[in-house]
C-alpha cells in the first residue's frame, strides 16, 4: 500500500499547485468580466466547506473532522450566432478520497436554438434526473449544503452526472394549462474508476475497481408549471443499457435492466418553498467470478421507497432556513442499518453580498448507508452530522 | 432523540413565524412593458412576460432572440417582480444563476437609469425591459399592452 500512498501524496501535491493555479485564473478572470461582457460571458464559484461527525465516519474522515471539503468551476458561454450558442465549465471538487481537486469538464456543448418548442444541445450534458441534480454543482443555488440523500447520494454522485451525447429541448405553452418543459438526451454514460462511486464500492465491498463499463444512456424529464402561481411537477427517468464494474480480482458486477424514475413536486410562493421527491428505481445486479455469475447473490431490485420532503423560507434579503427530511434505502426487503439513512436536517443559509454566502448545518441521522467506522473501529446507527461551508460566486 | 425533538421544535416555531410574518411591500406605481419596436408583437399576457423573464421563452414568434433587459430601479424592479414574476428578489436572481452556472441562458442586461434603459432597448433587436408607467418614450421604443 505505501508506494500507492506516496503516489497518492505527489498527486494531492500536484494537484495543490493546480488549485492555486486555478484559483489565480479565477480572480484575474473575474476581474476582466466588465471588458468581454458582450463578447464571452464568464461565471465562476468557489465553496470551501467543513464536516464533522459525532461518531461515524462519512464521506471524509469526518470523525475528527475534515476539510476535504470544497468545489470550484468556471464557465464561458457565447452566441455565435442568432441560433448558436457554445459553452463549458470546468469543475473540481474535493470530498474526502473523491475528486481530489482534479479539474474536469463538467459540461460543454453547442447549442441550437431552432423554436421555443425545439432546441438542440450536443456534447457533454448534465443529466436531468429529479428537479435539482443538474443543479447539484452550485452550493449558491440552495439554502441547504447537502441535497437529500434519498435522491441525491453523494456516493454515487458520478453514476448519475453527465452524458456525452445530444438533447433535444424545449418549453411548450399550454395556454390556461401552463407550460411544459421537456428534455430528451441519449448518448454516453461516463463513470471513472476514481469516481465515488469506485471509492463506495471498494470501502463497503471490498472491490478494487479497474474499470467502469457503462452503454448508452436514454433519460427524460417533462416539468409541469402549473397555471398555479409557484406550483410545478416534475417527471423524469434514466435507462442506461447496463453498467459493468470490473474488479482487479476477477470479481465483476452487472448492473442490468435499469431503471430509475424521480417524481417531483414543488410548491414556491413568495418567500415559503416546499418540496417532495420520490426516486423509484429497478434493476438486476449480477456479480460474477472470474466470468461465473454467482447464483446466490443475484439481486433484483424494485422499489420506490426513497423519498424527501422539505421546507424553505427565506426570513429576509440575507437569512434563510430550511428543513428536510429524507428516507433512503438501497435494496427494497434488507432489513440492515447499513441498507437505509433516515436524514433529518437543518440548515441556515446567510447571504453576506450579492457574491458571498455562508452555510451552517445539522443532520440528525438514522441508519449506516455510507457510513465507515470511526475511530474506535465501530459504527453507530443514530449519530450527528454537522456542516459548514463559505461560498464565492460571481 | 433530543436533538431531534428539538429540531421539529425549532421547525415548528419557524412555521409559525412564516404564518405570522410576512414581508412589508412598498408599492411604487405601476409600471409598463416596453420593448423594441422591431419586435413582432404588441400585447404580452402577464403569463408571457412571466415566462420570458425567467428564461422559459427565448425566442419572439418570428424567431428573434429575445433580449431581456432588466430595471435596476429598485421600486420599479420591485413591483415588477410583484406584478409579474409572483416572485422574490432573491427567487428572481436565483432563477439566473441556475441558468448561468447550467449555460442553459445568460445573466440578463441591467441598467442603472430609466434613460440607459430606454435608450439601450431602442437600439438592440429584440429587447424587451419594463419601466415606470410614467417614463417618457423615445423613437424606437413602444409600450407591450395585456
Amino acid at each position: 500500500m505505501m508506494p500507492v500512498e506516496v503516489a497518492r501524496g505527489e498527486k494531492q501535491m500536484n494537484r495543490s499547485y493546480t488549485i492555486v493555479i486555478f484559483v489565480f485564473v479565477v480572480m484575474v478572470t473575474a476581474g476582466n468580466l466588465s471588458a468581454r461582457a458582450e463578447d464571452i460571458n464568464i461565471h465562476g464559484f468557489i465553496s470551501q466547506g467543513y464536516l464533522k461527525t459525532n461518531q461515524n465516519n462519512y464521506l471524509a474522515e469526518t470523525d475528527d473532522g475534515s476539510f476535504q471539503f470544497n468545489e470550484m468551476g468556471i464557465n464561458f458561454t457565447t452566441y455565435v450566432s442568432d441560433r448558436l450558442s457554445l459553452g463549458c465549465q470546468f469543475y473540481a471538487r474535493d470530498l474526502g478520497d473523491v475528486g481530489n481537486d482534479e479539474i474536469v469538464i463538467n459540461w460543454a456543448f453547442a447549442e441550437f436554438e431552432y423554436k421555443n418548442w425545439l432546441r438542440l444541445r450536443v456534447g457533454t450534458l448534465k443529466i436531468p434526473i429529479g428537479l435539482y441534480n443538474d443543479l447539484r454543482d452550485f452550493d449558491c443555488l440552495r439554502t441547504s449544503i447537502f441535497l437529500p440523500s434519498s435522491l441525491y447520494n453523494e456516493w454515487i454522485r458520478d453514476a448519475a452526472n453527465s452524458i456525452k451525447g445530444m438533447e433535444f429541448f424545449g418549453t411548450v405553452g399550454m395556454g390556461k394549462a401552463g407550460l411544459m418543459e421537456y428534455q430528451f438526451q441519449t448518448g454516453a454514460m461516463r463513470i471513472s474508476p476514481d469516481s465515488g462511486t469506485s471509492l463506495f464500492l471498494e470501502k463497503t465491498h471490498g472491490i478494487i475497481v479497474s474499470d467502469i463499463r457503462t452503454g448508452n444512456a436514454n433519460n427524460m424529464r417533462l416539468v409541469w408549471t402549473t397555471p398555479i402561481d409557484g406550483l410545478r411537477f416534475c417527471v423524469a427517468g434514466l435507462h442506461p443499457d447496463q453498467l459493468k464494474i470490473i474488479g482487479t480480482n476477477g470479481l465483476t458486477i452487472v448492473n442490468k435492466d435499469i431503471y430509475t424514475a424521480t417524481f417531483s413536486v414543488e410548491y414556491a410562493l413568495r418567500n415559503l418553498k416546499l418540496t417532495a421527491e420520490n426516486w423509484w428505481t429497478k434493476g438486476k445486479t449480477v456479480p460474477y467470478v472470474f466470468g461465473k455469475p454467482i447464483e446466490n447473490q443475484i439481486i433484483n431490485n424494485d422499489h420506490n421507497d426513497s423519498f424527501y420532503v422539505s421546507l424553505g423560507y427565506r426570513f429576509t434579503n440575507w437569512f434563510e432556513a430550511s428543513f428536510y427530511y429524507s428516507n433512503y434505502i438501497e435494496f427494497k426487503n434488507v432489513h440492515e442499518d447499513s441498507n437505509e439513512l433516515k436524514d433529518h436536517c437543518l440548515s441556515f443559509r446567510f447571504d453576506i453580498n450579492p457574491f458571498w454566502i455562508a452555510k451552517l448545518e445539522a443532520h440528525v441521522m438514522e441508519g449506516e448507508f455510507g457510513v465507515f467506522p470511526d475511530n474506535d473501529g465501530h459504527t453507530y446507527n443514530e449519530w450527528m452530522l454537522y456542516a459548514a461551508k463559505v461560498s464565492y460566486s460571481f | 432523540m433530543k436533538f431531534k425533538f428539538c429540531m421539529m421544535i425549532a421547525v415548528f416555531i419557524i412555521c409559525q413565524v412564516m404564518i405570522a410574518g410576512g414581508i412589508p411591500h412598498a408599492f411604487a406605481g405601476d409600471v409598463m412593458i416596453i420593448a423594441n419596436t422591431s419586435v413582432p408583437v404588441d400585447t404580452l399576457s402577464p403569463e408571457d412576460v412571466k415566462n420570458i423573464f425567467l428564461g422559459k421563452i427565448v425566442k419572439w414568434p418570428n424567431d428573434d432572440r429575445i433580449n431581456i433587459v432588466l430595471n435596476k430601479s429598485a421600486d420599479t424592479h420591485k413591483e415588477f417582480l410583484r406584478k409579474y414574476i409572483k416572485r422574490t428578489d432573491s427567487q428572481f436572481d436565483s432563477v439566473w444563476r441556475q441558468n448561468m452556472f447550467t449555460g442553459q441562458g445568460r445573466i440578463p442586461v441591467r441598467k442603472n437609469t430609466d434613460a440607459d434603459l430606454v435608450s439601450y432597448v431602442a437600439q438592440t433587436n429584440g429587447a424587451v425591459s419594463y419601466i415606470a408607467a410614467d417614463v417618457k418614450l423615445p423613437d424606437g421604443v413602444k409600450i407591450l399592452s395585456e
